[in-house]
């Protein structure tokens, strides 16, 4: 055991707790779990390494140019489908059948442009990490801890403090109410798509920086991400970061004293567990909600 | 109107039943004709290698007519499997049953040839496979062979290799959960364990993992002579994390890291990896290969890969078990049974009572991002 461990530990937490909260951000207005939303993940490192190795675009305009299409992306596939099926108010079984659909088109899609094998971005050689209180940690790995951080931060004002993240915590209360008062739900649904989609964008673009991206990895990210949120109650926003802290600790720990093999049995122990005996998370609180 | 339709039609259907009535009689005249299969991909993603092997495979064919001539209306029917299995089926059907082919090369990927090998087995047409590794194959039937060693004898050469090349003692194995890393380590464990040394730690993981880190702290604490990694896909990355953790032991791996692409995701990570790879050579003093490497560039203007020397390799054999019994199948096995080191340019080939074969292998190691040979000939 080594301070190594807690270094993985911390990697690991930054870009699930940045998946967990994109994810947070649509599923707490759309109301129904966007599978499909793992393949947006997986685009944004497409994209941006699309941009980059084929075009030859410096890679902070990749970055930036891929974030915005990806965030677009995201929003489109709200708009002409989702925002129409809630409108025939089907149930969410259908949106997430719906999301399925859409999830393994745009997965083949990405392996009929791309192929499956694995792409990565190299920034710099390859070479053994800078030591850091006797553990390893490379460059990029530490813009990822920071990036990610600066995000959770950045999001977790923006839901308090601004007018959009305001609305959708108001739709995500009580949309029929939050009509009432005069917010369009649509249009809040849709900016939430559109910033979650960016947000993810910008995970997958950190993975594909630090390991490498093949077509299906986005949906593994994605599930920790959802398993983080249901540890820590659903639409419970500090609940999702500590339930990525605790995902990310219990899958280490088992990768160092069982197999790595058993790190996703973990992930399921966990979200069994809790499902069963903490259904509404650690923290157990029900949310508030005005029923009309 | 309509009475025109029924009549045209009737005449074409005439026309059609006609040229089928008659099609047999023509074959029945090229009696003589010896007629080879051969299903490979030869579109689609691994078409390279397709080409390769039956550039290989043509220049054999060539080579035995000009040599034998009393049989130069033998010939090689292609037909492409893009890699399918389900493709590959209806081709073999296709071989079989209309052409009447009793010998069927090919099967590109070990999933073709276990889903041919129950069809051939009831029709007794004998499949050989230049590539298919999986150790499924070797229980596959009695008509199915390969020219290509099964993936447990990568695992035997390397710990060997390790013991008694690298003198490691203490080893550690990390490998994929799946039929090919279970089945490689087992075999590695099992050898390196008769030879006198240990294995330190054996972590392994789900395949399609990102993430190495843990389980690579966790290898570097105990501190092995060497680390021996079974992995697809995941190669490149495990390299790369591994040099980033600052894990110096000697490494070494699978054939399947020669391959640009590893290399490009590894980057300085696979500098000094060893791996073992079939042995051919093209700027070999082998007189048999120096031969096919003058032949091959005489015909295709550059030099012969390994596929092409497997290609090649495989349609001399063919045509030795075919030679003097091209008239049933069950001969042609036997004669493949009896086949007894058949000196070719990837080395010599017998066939063992599962159809498979060892060839003799090399072992070859990474510098600066190219491949390189370490021992050309180690068995």
């Amino acid at each position: 055991m080594s301070f190594q461990i807690i270094i993985n530990i911390a990697l690991q937490f930054s870009i699930i707790s940045l998946v967990g909260i994109s994810f947070f951000l649509i599923f707490n207005t759309g109301k129904y779990y966007a599978i499909h939303h793992s393949a947006i993940i997986a685009l944004g490192g497409y994209f941006t390494f699309f941009f980059h190795r084929k075009f030859g675009v410096s890679l902070p305009i990749s970055i930036f140019s891929s974030i915005i299409i990806t965030g677009l992306l995201g929003l489109f596939i709200e708009f002409f489908i989702f925002k129409n099926l809630r409108k025939k108010s089907s149930e969410t079984f259908f949106m997430i059948i719906a999301s399925l659909g859409i999830y393994v088109i745009m997965q083949n899609l990405i392996s009929i442009f791309w192929g499956d094998d694995s792409k990565t971005i190299r920034v710099g050689e390859v070479e053994v990490g800078n030591i850091f209180l006797g553990a390893y940690i490379t460059d990029i790995q530490i813009v990822i801890i920071i990036v990610s951080i600066i995000l959770i931060v950045l999001s977790l004002f923006f839901l308090k403090y601004t007018n959009l993240g305001k609305k959708m915590q108001a739709v995500s209360s009580n949309e029929e109410l939050s009509n009432i008062f005069g917010i369009n739900s649509n249009h809040v649904i849709l900016w939430s798509f559109g910033v979650g989609s960016a947000l993810a964008a910008i995970a997958g673009i950190l993975i594909i920086l630090d390991t490498d991206m093949t077509p299906s990895t986005g949906f593994k990210y994605l599930f920790y991400g959802v398993v983080a949120m249901i540890i820590g109650g659903v639409g419970n926003f500090k609940g999702l970061i500590a339930g990525a802290l605790i995902l990310v600790t219990a899958q280490n720990l088992s990768a160092y004293y069982i197999d790595s093999k058993w790190m996703d049995a973990t992930a399921y122990v966990i979200l069994i567990l809790f499902l069963v005996w903490k259904p509404l998370g650690f923290s157990g609180k029900r949310l508030r909600k005005v029923e009309i | 109107m309509k009475k025109g339709m029924i009549v045209g039609i009737f005449l074409i259907a005439i026309v059609v039943l006609g040229y089928f009535v008659l099609m047999p009689k023509q074959s029945e005249n090229e009696k003589e004709v010896i007629k080879i299969g051969a299903i490979l991909p030869l579109s689609g993603d691994v078409a390279v290698y397709g080409k390769s092997l039956q550039n290989g495979m043509n220049l054999a064919l060539e080579v035995f007519r000009e040599e034998n001539p009393e049989y130069k209306d033998i010939l090689i029917i292609y037909e492409d499997s893009k890699a399918e299995p389900k493709l590959a089926v209806s081709a073999f059907q296709k071989l079989s049953s209309i052409d009447n082919c009793k010998i069927i090369l090919g099967g590109f990927s070990s999933s073709e040839v276990l889903s041919m090998a129950p069809i051939a087995e009831k029709n007794k047409v004998v499949l050989i496979s230049p590539t298919a590794s999986s150790p499924s194959i070797t229980s596959a039937g009695d008509y199915i062979f390969r020219t290509t060693p099964s993936d447990n004898f990568d695992g035997e050469i390397m710990a060997k290799f390790a013991y008694y090349e690298l003198s490691l003692k203490d080893v550690a194995l990390l490998y994929v959960n799946n039929d090919y890393g279970l089945g490689i380590s087992k075999v590695f464990m099992n050898k390196f364990e008769n030879y006198g040394g240990k294995i330190a730690i054996q972590k392994s993981f789900e395949s399609d993992t990102k993430d190495f880190k843990t389980i690579l702290i966790s290898i570097k604490e105990k501190n092995p002579d060497g680390l021996y990694i079974i992995a697809t896909s995941e190669l490149g990355n495990l390299l790369k994390q591994k040099t980033e953790l600052g894990l110096t032991t000697k490494t070494f791996t699978v054939g399947l890291v020669e391959n640009h692409k590893v290399v490009e995701v590894a980057g300085k990570g696979a500098d000094s990896v060893f791996y073992s790879y079939p042995s051919f050579q093209v700027n070999s003093s082998n007189n048999v290969v120096k031969e096919f490497v003058s032949d091959y560039k005489n015909k295709y203007g550059n030099n012969p890969d390994v596929l092409g020397a497997y290609g090649y390799d495989l349609v001399g054999i063919t045509l030795m078990a075919l030679k003097d019994n091209s008239e049933s199948s069950e001969k042609i096995k036997t004669a493949l049974y009896n086949i007894i080191d058949y000196q070719g340019v990837t080395g010599k080939t017998s066939f063992d009572k599962n159809g498979d074969v060892s060839k003799t292998a090399g072992i070859k190691i990474i510098l600066d991002g190219k491949f390189k040979w370490f021992i050309n000939n180690f068995n």
